[in-house]
């Protein structure tokens, strides 16, 4: 298969039609507080990547388990999600997606439900015959923030450095 | 790296045009995209641009915010089929930026990678500067309670 074929034909023709529908049910669960349907989704390899919403990354499965796990545990419900495709490439064993996210949900210690845009890149490689996400790369910067944000978040990870095991959020 | 040795001197082309890119010279890492019609970037200053116009425009005024430095790449993992390859790792180093600085610079990257006439060519890069673990509370600032 050429990558080069233009979305929606791409992934049509790598049987991943239905990855869209997938992953904002696997967020649904998510934002109610459930990571079951997300970690069905995730590779159980030792390259499985995770580069969250919150910040920091971690690879391989037992650290990447975790860490959804903890995430879940920070939403209580009232759940809603969507995508906007941005754009998407297949290949004969791995494919690419990358979408606008949009979660309204009820954050542990917040009064009011909180709407999150998230601009997210998700790889998903076929294994034994199943598309599964070895990558989920997300970040809160759908809208410009310049380039004071990106010096000083970075002074902040210098003098906090992430935990590669996945600890905290 | 990968089993592919054509992606993994892509991804150290990548690697030494964004070390480039911190001097203040778009030209090298510009230079390693796809002319297609559907590339993109997430870049770390936010927002996204669709399409080679937009992406060179803003490219150069990316690079025009920095005046040197130096950045190493920290390899995550990789993997190439067919004409399809991702690379996703740390880019960090000391940086010149926004008329500040030196600072220190890490940023989250991940670049898919086109197959095109037998060359790998970017068609994605998504890069943000939290590497950092935050609370769930600090993605909201800039962001609106009840935006669509």
């Amino acid at each position: 298969m050429n990558a080069d074929v233009p979305r929606p034909a791409a992934r049509d023709a790598a049987g991943l039609d239905d990855l869209p529908d997938r992953l904002d049910r696997a967020n649904a669960h998510m934002l109610d507080g459930d990571c079951g349907p997300w970690k069905e989704l995730l590779s159980h390899r030792e390259d499985v990547s995770v580069l969250g919403a919150y910040g920091g990354h971690v690879r391989g499965w037992q650290g990447v388990s975790a860490r959804f796990e903890r995430t879940a545990s920070g939403y209580v419900g009232h759940a809603e999600t969507s995508r906007e495709n941005i754009a998407a490439w297949g290949a004969d064993d791995l494919a690419c997606t990358v979408d606008i996210e949009t979660h309204r949900s009820r954050v542990a210690g917040q009064p009011e439900p909180v709407t999150f845009r998230y601009r997210t890149t998700h790889v998903l490689r076929r294994e034994d015959g199943a598309w599964r996400v070895v990558l989920r790369h997300a970040d809160p910067l759908a809208t410009f923030v310049g380039p004071d944000f990106a010096h000083v978040d970075a002074q902040r990870a210098t003098t906090h450095p992430p935990s590669p095991t996945g600890e905290l959020r | 790296m990968t089993e592919d040795p054509s992606l993994n001197e892509a991804i150290d082309r990548t690697a030494a045009a964004a070390e480039t890119f911190v001097t203040g010279d778009p030209d090298a890492y510009t230079a390693l995209w796809s002319t297609g019609g559907d590339v993109t970037i997430f870049g770390a200053f936010g927002d996204g641009v669709l399409g080679r116009d937009e992406l060179v425009r803003r490219l150069a005024w990316a690079a025009a915010r920095f005046d040197g430095g130096e950045l190493a790449y920290e390899p995550m993992a990789a993997q190439a089929s067919g004409d399809l390859g991702y690379a996703v790792g740390i880019e960090r180093g000391r940086v010149r930026v926004g008329g500040q600085g030196p600072h220190e610079m890490a940023l989250r990257v991940t670049h898919v990678f086109r197959r095109e006439a037998g060359q790998w060519r970017l068609v994605h890069r998504h890069a943000d500067p939290i590497t950092a673990v935050t609370p769930p509370t600090a993605v909201l600032g800039d962001i609106p309670v009840g935006q669509p």
